[in-house]
């Protein structure tokens, strides 16, 4: 098991998409409602506690290996909550996604799992959503469920990767 | 999402959560109660 080699005071931030389903602010491929006002917290039991939503099935989803869930986010399992590092890496992830994606920022922190372009997190928080996200018509019909989370939404920066 | 694998793990202890609260529920200012003088009462 890979052990814990930094700690630090401040929360990480990473980029992430979400959907709406039922009305409500909603994980990609996870059953996961997002919680307003409250952290959110990742668990994990393996894939008999996971439920995926639609077309989304264990084989391309993330592996997953039974553990007990006061450890989620475990390194060799692919647990937590996942924000990309940088805009220009969700953007490329939203290139092959569905129009109705909102794309915002994530606060992570607790037990974070560092990879290559991207973090699993323990504990998460929407920092802000954009509103003019890959689909404006989406987005702006879902802005009153985000305001749940009382957070701000603001126009999405420029990114080398928008043409 | 695919970010990739695993380079280390790391811990995030904020100061503060970074999770907006309700703001507590400010109780209205009481109006004084105005009492008159009681006369004194003489034995």
């Amino acid at each position: 098991m890979m052990g814990v080699s930094d700690t630090y005071i401040l929360p990480i931030v990473g980029c992430r998409g979400w959907v709406l389903r039922e009305g409500k602010l909603s994980s990609y491929a996870v059953d996961y409602f997002w919680i307003p006002k409250k952290a959110n917290v990742a668990q994990c039991g393996g894939y008999e506690h996971v439920k995926f939503w639609g077309p989304h099935k264990i084989q391309s989803g993330p592996k997953l290996i039974p553990h007990a869930s006061s450890v989620a986010p475990l390194a060799e399992c692919g647990c937590g909550f996942y924000a990309f590092k940088t805009l220009l890496d969700l953007m490329e992830w939203l290139e092959h996604r569905e129009p109705n994606i909102v794309v915002g920022e994530v606060y992570l922190w607790g037990r974070i799992v560092d990879c290559q372009y991207g973090y699993r997190a323990q504990y998460a928080y929407p920092k802000r959503f954009y509103s003019n996200s890959y689909e404006d018509n989406a987005y702006n019909n879902s802005t009153f469920e985000l305001r749940d989370f009382n957070v701000p939404v603001e126009p999405m920066p420029e990114t080398s990767y928008a043409t | 999402m695919n970010v990739g694998e695993p380079q280390r793990v790391i811990e995030v202890v904020p100061l503060h959560e970074p999770v907006p609260r309700e703001p507590k529920p400010v109780e209205p200012e009481k109006e004084p109660v105005y009492e008159p003088e009681k006369e004194p009462v003489e034995p």
